[in-house]
């Protein structure tokens, strides 16, 4: 029988775990927005160091202001909800009805609340898992709608990162990801493109 | 070029793309290291990324690393798990390198990942951080919180207890 190296079969193991090059294409990218190129001739650096003795209040508040990029966090949310859409992960509850799922759901940091929207396009709860969202702690809902296609709902507070959230519709990997607010909860919701 | 340069480099040029390419890599198999599931080290790896972004952190492995641990702690510790137990008390056993064996390929037959996901978190976290990331134990103490001499324990008694798995696996899936 061959045998190998405990620490070496270990390390092969991890080695061959990666994230899906979707999830990695979009952390690139988003880290790419987020950190655009400086590049600077040493002239130009002395000019600028220069310009900072003299103009610093002006530079403080442009770098807040004009210069910083902030993180395109909308953009991100969205392609999260829709992975985390298309993957299909196993849903911890099974429930017909929101008040199942808030007496199982006991470890989120709000209340579930049934969007307006549910009954509106007549959509169907089928269960929901713990997730996380913009980084902050999420529940993660499946439905299915009039049509039988999956449909996939996230609720969380509107705090940290999605305290920035602006409501709108994104489209990502063909579905459309639309972002709102409702009863004090931030709501992205992912389903096909009409 | 450093990790520590991608910070204020470009991502789009080749050689930062590859170093941000290992480094997320490398924060992914941490992330799995901690959950054993993809979806959940997914899950970590990005709120990780979204929280350097929004702190407008650099890219460091080690502030990565401790940025995926600490929401993987924060997501356990509401879901009521405790995924960590305590060593205090535990400080006694050997220093030194654990040694490594020779086994039959466990890797091919899938007894290593099912022995592995028997361990528990702090207990798989270090043989990741000591074997595959290569970690001294005095970085996975810092990392971890915990004092050297309870890292060399932990992972001494981790590859004594992964090598009782293996066998049992071998004599329940012969």
């Amino acid at each position: 029988m061959r045998t190998r190296g405990i620490d070496d079969q270990i390390r092969e193991l991890y080695m061959a775990q990666r994230p899906t090059p979707e999830v990695m294409a979009r952390l690139v990218h988003a880290i790419a927005q987020g950190h655009p190129a400086q590049r600077w001739k040493a002239w130009a650096r002395v000019a600028a160091a220069a310009l900072v003795v003299a103009l610093v209040p002006f530079l403080w508040w442009a770098a807040h202001q004009v210069w910083s990029v902030p993180p395109d966090v909308g953009g991100l949310v969205a392609r999260e909800a829709a992975a985390g859409h298309n993957g299909r992960p196993q849903l911890e509850f099974r429930a017909g009805d929101y008040s199942q799922l808030r007496a199982a759901m006991k470890s989120l940091d709000f209340q579930l609340v049934e969007p307006s929207m549910q009954r509106q396009m007549r959509m169907r709860l089928l269960g929901a898992r713990y997730t996380s969202l913009g980084g902050s702690l999420a529940a993660q809902l499946a439905f299915v709608d009039v049509h039988g296609s999956p449909c996939t709902l996230y609720e969380a507070r509107p705090v940290g990162a999605l305290a920035t959230l602006a409501p709108g519709d994104h489209q990502v990997d063909g579905l459309r990801v639309t972002v709102w607010m409702e009863k004090g909860l931030v709501m992205v919701l992912a389903q096909p493109l009409a | 070029m450093s990790l520590r340069a991608l910070g204020n480099a470009n991502a789009a040029d080749p050689r930062v793309s590859s170093e941000l390419d290992a480094l997320l890599a490398s924060g992914y198999r941490y992330a799995f290291s901690l959950s054993h599931d993809a979806a959940e080290a997914e899950d970590l790896l990005q709120d990780a990324c979204l929280g350097i972004l929004a702190a407008r952190a650099s890219w460091e492995r080690g502030y990565l690393f401790s940025a995926i641990r600490s929401r993987f702690i924060d997501r356990y510790r509401r879901q009521r798990k405790v995924p960590f137990l305590s060593l205090e008390g535990n400080d006694e056993g050997p220093a030194g390198e654990s040694a490594s064996w020779e086994a039959p390929d466990v890797l091919e037959n899938g007894r290593l990942e099912r022995a592995l996901s028997q361990l528990r978190v702090e207990e798989r976290e270090t043989l990741f951080l000591a074997i595959v990331e290569g970690y001294t134990a005095e970085e996975i103490g810092r990392l971890t919180s915990r004092p050297r001499g309870s890292v060399l324990s932990l992972l001494h008694r981790t590859k004594a207890k992964l090598r009782e798995l293996l066998e049992r696996e071998a004599r329940v899936h012969p």
